[in-house]
């Protein structure tokens, strides 16, 4: 297994951002989109929703227009190990994954016992099979995103405040 | 435990030497975001990262890294 260089981990956190904000936006209007008609019945916001996913393709679009090479990043199950040599880049993705992984399970179980509970006490309309894998799947994107967003945000040298003394 | 808060002198070493962030990143094998968090105190490197550094200035690691502010 090759040794990844600085560059390559960058472009891995860059692609995994990349495709957890795609993720996040098309299971988040797909979850409002069936919510919207089946639990309000209101089908001119499911078709706004629909224009949402529109929205969140396009972007997967222009990224892969413009950073080409995130693309062969983004589909390396290397990455979602964290198998980062750079101690700090390492660091933020398991963080990131840690916490979205364990908000995957929570909100997973939650959305089980809700089912149930609806199916028992409440009106069976409500219940779409979509809800059930969309929201935890929205919740973990959501999570892995904004964790992850301002890893690589650039801090200049002279504007980083620094705590180094004198001798 | 609460975690502690490691000072460091690593700016000050770097403009000594008259290097960048990304010189120093360069030269111990780590990305520029790794240099500047430990700078900042924002992220504790291992003690890999601590020797890599100690053995790029010539300082021992005491010399880079302290629980007590260098200021005082």
């Amino acid at each position: 297994m090759a040794t990844w260089t600085i560059q390559q981990q960058e472009e891995g956190i860059k692609a995994a951002i990349s495709s957890a904000f795609f993720l996040t936006a098309y299971t988040g209007f797909s979850l409002l989109d069936d919510i919207s008609t089946r639990w309000f019945g209101l089908p001119i916001m499911s078709s706004i929703m629909q224009f949402g996913l529109m929205i969140a393709v396009l972007y997967l679009l222009r990224q892969m227009y413009k950073q080409p090479s995130l693309l062969s990043y983004g589909w390396r199950i290397r990455e979602m190990f964290g198998d980062y040599p750079d101690e700090y880049l390492r660091s933020r993705f398991q963080r990131a994954t840690t916490i979205a992984c364990q908000l995957m399970i929570m909100s997973g179980f939650a959305v089980y016992v809700l089912t149930m509970l609806i199916e028992k006490h409440g009106d069976p309309k409500w219940l779409s099979y979509k809800i059930v894998v969309l929201f935890p799947m929205f919740i973990g994107n959501l999570s892995f995103y904004l964790t992850l967003r301002t890893t690589l945000d650039d801090a200049t040298e002279q504007n980083e405040p620094s705590n180094e003394g004198s001798l | 435990m609460d975690e502690q808060l490691l000072f460091n002198r690593i700016a000050e070493l770097r403009a000594a030497k008259g290097v960048s962030q990304q010189q120093l990143a360069d030269a111990i094998g780590v990305s520029r975001k790794t240099i500047s968090t430990v700078e900042t105190s924002r992220f504790t490197p291992s003690v890999v990262i601590a020797l890599h550094l100690a053995q790029y200035f010539a300082v021992p690691v005491e010399q880079i890294f302290s629980f007590d502010n260098f200021r005082r």
